[in-house]
């Protein structure tokens, strides 16, 4: 025979060791090698020795595949023993979904909104520029036109954009009118946020003036919705307010604006001012942008611009007393959301916590029950590491089933989630389950399964066969698992414990929030907002005539007692502010004095049931061709006016159309939180809107019955008086003040239900906990029994055990809870995180709830029957 | 993974352009049984990586295709590791020669 056969035989005969998958391409290698080197050596034997490396490289494929294999099998041996219990599977697997579901939804709101860079060019180096109003307690006031080119002249900036947010009706074509957001932003912004339209292009630097006409780029939303998703939609000529403006480009979906309150926009605006808007350097109209300069960190900007800011103070008196302050976007984007999402997170943390104690008690609970069957295995001749991999695998495959579900589960938590709360996730951010979060969600999977298999392997019986295989030996593995056992029950309590102070406390918070007297009376109140922008309205007498008209219309509606109009409502997210000079009364230069004004028809102290401390309400003579005239709040009375009577002194504006014109103060009305019910009612002015005509108006109609059941009426008034005007933000009173304390409610329910959650989690881990002790004691309790103990007593000490394991929980809980506190401060009204009512009402609860839970195990202990329990001993 | 004197030898074969298992084999000196399993072991754990040689070249050549053996990123890495610690060793010899 030849060599080269001999060796081909030899290979062939190892090959069957290889496995099945690999074997094709190992006898094609040992072969082309063993061929190659009998035709070009020349030692006959040489490819015969050679040959039989192949046992080795056989027998070192086999071995890695059997350690595949083993670990198959256990798998496969894991997955038998989830489905033989279903029910036992069920409970773990759905107590780990519970826990890893939520945890996965709050993770994919935290990747969203805290972890993931904002969608534009290197953020990190973009920046909010703002003014500040230091002596008034104001920290962001938008700048002006004048600043935006003076910032210009700054080294720490390398790119500058402007942006001036609004709504207005949009018109045109066959839709009615409609009202939208706009941002009107300079030529600059799109290149420095690295955005650009999807179709058509971006704003040239002569559209930032008037030399150019207006143009306006669409959103992808109205752009769809109102124009059909046209691709020729550039060109075409779109009616804003009375203005026409061309078309020139339309946003990707899901472009927005940075900050707290981008994603709004359905119009993108050029600016398209004159030379004097620009010019102007007393209208704080304009939020600012800016990127800073490569090498100029944050600090260094600050810097030059404070002692910029110092000089333009001294120079110009429009910017007296006005101090400057940089903000990043990421910082101004999400800092409203991070205390709430990070209070969150730590509450779902928590009942990921209680939820994998719960679970770790099950699996040790049923570990105890399969001492027998690990006996039976060892005698069979199963090693200890066999064993130990078996438990790992048994962990993981109810981890990882967990985890699916869990996924499952936190997608749909998320959709709930989102609108709970409100603000705290910025629109303009992308949040949803993803990749991202499936990797998360399949780590901790990983992590729980792994953790699980440790602790049951850690409880492990150590000792002999025969002793495992002596059912009710009582050894000292078995009392160390039920140490951990008590150790897990007492952790999950004071979790739970932590979770139901941090929701009690919201929740006397936002109770707290809903009996704030807002300072009038929200009942029975519809409210809408309309806004006077065409043409039509361009004259001062047709804006006041529509007012009249338009309440003369609503007050004729059966069942509408009052109607008024004012410039911007209680709580609706707008506010005009203006600085004020008092008569007699020199200007303090350390001190500007900024009123808020609201311009009303008479009748709105009435309408809004606002009491007035002093003076006269507005009259109907309080018109153009009266004397002007001014109502301040309490507020402002108490400032401004200690001591002294403000009535018939008189203010004027220091900015503004009418400015320089003095009104006589004729009334002081009680305060009204207008921008928050957690927040102090500002200084405020009224002024009759006979006299100031104001272009955005807001309607309240108080009505004798349901509000909601007049809208389709008002909406006809309004149309009767203008077909063309759009009613837009319809909403009753209560449901705007409802709704300024969403994220506050949003909070709470979240860290409620995860308490609940929690409480039921550790209430049947008690359970669990004492009915196990009790079967494990039977024969001890026969003995007792038999002795003459009384089942009153038995009772007793079952429930004793329930209410010890919780009392040590809920100390160290409430230790825990009174330490981290301050980490929920923040977000408390009028509610100190020490709250003692509600801190007595969790342990009461918890306590009422060890009763519960401890009392079946502690019946089932009475019943013993001493004979048979003795008798099984 | 654990480096031993044999798997540092034959990625350093690798690396010099020894990229077929009997080619590997001759050079290192080590036979077959040893130079095998290290070359399972390294795929297994990304020093190296195969791929099969093109059929038209070794029909060419007038032989069956062989597998091509070729050090990955990991590999390369690793490699001047072990060349370093062998350097350091050899700097340390040389010191305790010169004491002597």
């Amino acid at each position: 025979m030849r060599p080269l056969r001999i060796a081909q035989a030899l290979v062939s005969a190892v090959a069957g060791l290889v496995p099945r998958w690999q074997r094709r391409d190992w006898r094609q290698e040992w072969d082309a090698e063993l061929r190659h080197h009998a035709d070009s050596q020349n030692e006959p034997f040489g490819v015969v020795s050679r040959s039989t490396g192949a046992v080795a490289d056989a027998v070192y494929l086999r071995s890695q595949a059997l350690q595949l294999d083993v670990l198959a099998h256990d798998a496969s041996v894991a997955w038998r023993n989830a489905i033989r219990r279903p029910a036992f599977t069920l409970l773990v697997v759905m107590t780990l979904a519970l826990g890893i579901g939520v945890n996965s939804a709050v993770f994919a709101l935290l990747d969203g909104v805290l972890l993931r860079p904002l969608p534009y060019r290197d953020p990190s180096r973009l920046v909010f520029v703002w003014h500040t109003l230091p002596s008034q307690n104001i920290f962001e006031v938008e700048a002006t036109a004048w600043d935006y080119g003076d910032w210009h002249s700054l080294r720490s900036f390398s790119e500058l954009a402007l942006v001036s947010g609004g709504a207005v009706t949009i018109g045109g074509g066959d839709d009615p009118p409609e009202r939208v957001r706009i941002s009107s932003v300079s030529a600059s912004l799109m290149p420095m946020l690295g955005i650009a339209p999807a179709i058509g292009r971006g704003f040239t630097a002569a559209e930032d003036t008037t030399d150019a006409p207006g143009v306006v780029i669409l959103s992808d939303g109205l752009w769809r919705r109102r124009f059909g998703a046209d691709p020729n939609v550039l060109g075409r000529i779109i009616q804003i307010n009375n203005e026409q403006r061309a078309i020139v480009g339309v946003m990707p979906r899901g472009a927005a604006l940075p900050g707290p309150t981008g994603g709004d926009e359905e119009l993108w605006a050029s600016a398209h001012m004159s030379a004097a808007n620009w010019a102007n350097d007393r209208s704080h109209n304009f939020v600012i942008l800016a990127r800073l300069a490569d090498g100029t960190p944050l600090s260094q900007a600050t810097a030059e611009l404070e002692v910029h800011a110092a000089r333009v103070a001294a120079e110009r008196p429009s910017h007296r007393n006005v101090g400057v302050r940089v903000i990043p976007i990421t910082e101004q984007t999400v800092k409203s959301a991070r205390p709430t999402l990070l209070v969150i997170a730590g509450g779902v943390a928590l009942l990921l916590l209680v939820a994998s104690a719960n679970a770790s008690t099950l699996l040790l609970a049923r570990a105890a029950n399969r001492q027998h069957e690990l006996a039976v295995r060892t005698a069979l001749g199963a090693t200890r590491s066999h064993l130990l991999s078996l438990a790992m695998m048994d962990c993981l495959v109810l981890a990882l089933l967990g985890g699916l579900v869990g996924l499952a589960l936190g997608s749909w938590a998320l959709g709930a989630m989102i609108p709970l709360l409100g603000e705290a996730v910025p629109k303009s951010l992308a949040v949803g389950v993803d990749g991202r979060v499936a990797l998360f969600t399949a780590a901790v999977t990983t992590v729980l399964g792994v953790l699980f298999g440790a602790i049951v392997a850690a409880h492990r019986p150590g000792q002999g066969l025969s002793a495992a295989l002596k059912s009710t030996a009582r050894t000292a593995s078995a009392a160390a698992a039920g140490r951990m056992r008590r150790a897990l029950v007492v952790a999950q309590v004071a979790l739970a414990v932590v979770l139901l102070s941090a929701a009690g406390l919201m929740l006397n918070s936002v109770v707290k929030l809903s009996r704030v007297n807002a300072g009038f009376d929200p009942r029975q109140l519809l409210t809408f907002r309309l806004a006077l922008t065409t043409q039509n309205y361009a004259a001062f007498p047709s804006r006041v005539a529509f007012g009249s008209d338009v309440l003369q219309r609503l007050e004729a509606i059966p069942g509408v007692r009052h109607a008024a109009l004012v410039s911007s409502i209680p709580l609706g997210g707008s506010r005009g502010a203006n600085g004020v000079e008092v008569e007699g009364r020199p200007p303090n230069p350390n001190e500007t004095i900024i009123v808020d004004q609201r311009h009303i028809s008479p009748n709105y102290f009435q309408t809004m049931a606002i009491p007035m401390v002093s003076g006269r309400p507005f009259t109907a003579t309080d018109d153009s061709r009266g004397e002007q005239v001014t109502i301040v709040n309490r507020a402002m009375a108490e400032r401004y006016f200690p001591n002294e009577n403000p009535i018939d002194r008189r203010v004027r504006l220091s900015a503004g159309y009418d400015s320089g014109v003095w009104f006589r103060i004729v009334g002081v009305v009680d305060n009204v939180r207008h921008i928050a019910l957690s927040r102090e009612a500002p200084t405020e002015m009224y002024r009759p809107f006979a006299q100031t005509a104001a272009g955005n108006i807001a309607l309240a109609v108080k009505t004798d019955g349901e509000p909601t059941a007049i809208g389709a009426a008002v909406r006809n008034a309004v149309k009767t008086v203008d077909p063309n005007l759009p009613v837009y933000d319809m909403r009753t009173m209560e449901e705007r003040i409802s709704g300024s304390f969403a994220q506050t409610r949003g909070t709470m329910m979240l860290l409620l239900v995860t308490a609940v959650l929690a409480a039921l989690l550790s209430g049947v881990a008690i359970y669990g906990s004492i009915w196990y002790s009790v079967s494990q004691r039977v024969p001890e309790i026969g003995v007792r029994l038999a002795l003459g103990a009384s089942r009153a007593s038995i009772f007793l000490e079952v429930l004793r055990r329930a209410v010890v394991l919780t009392g040590i929980g809920s100390a160290l809980g409430l230790a825990a809870s009174l330490a981290a506190g301050r980490l929920l401060s923040g977000l408390l009204f009028q509610t100190t995180a020490t709250d003692p009512g509600t801190h007595a009402l969790v342990i009461a609860g918890t306590m009422t709830l060890a009763v519960v839970a401890g009392f079946v195990p502690a019946r089932r202990a009475t019943r013993v029957d001493p004979m048979t329990a003795l008798r099984n001993e | 993974m654990r480096m031993t004197l044999a798997t540092t030898l034959v990625m350093q074969a690798i690396g010099a352009g020894h990229r077929h298992g009997f080619d590997i084999v001759e050079v290192t000196g080590y036979p077959t049984g040893t130079v095998y399993p290290a070359l399972r072991r390294l795929e297994r754990d990304g020093y190296v990586r195969s791929r099969w040689e093109a059929e038209r070249t070794a029909t060419r050549d007038g032989r069956p295709a062989r597998r091509y053996y070729e050090l990955t990123a990991s590999g390369i890495k690793a490699i001047e590791a072990a060349v370093d610690t062998v350097n350091q060793l050899n700097a340390v010899r040389l010191r305790v020669k010169h004491a002597r």
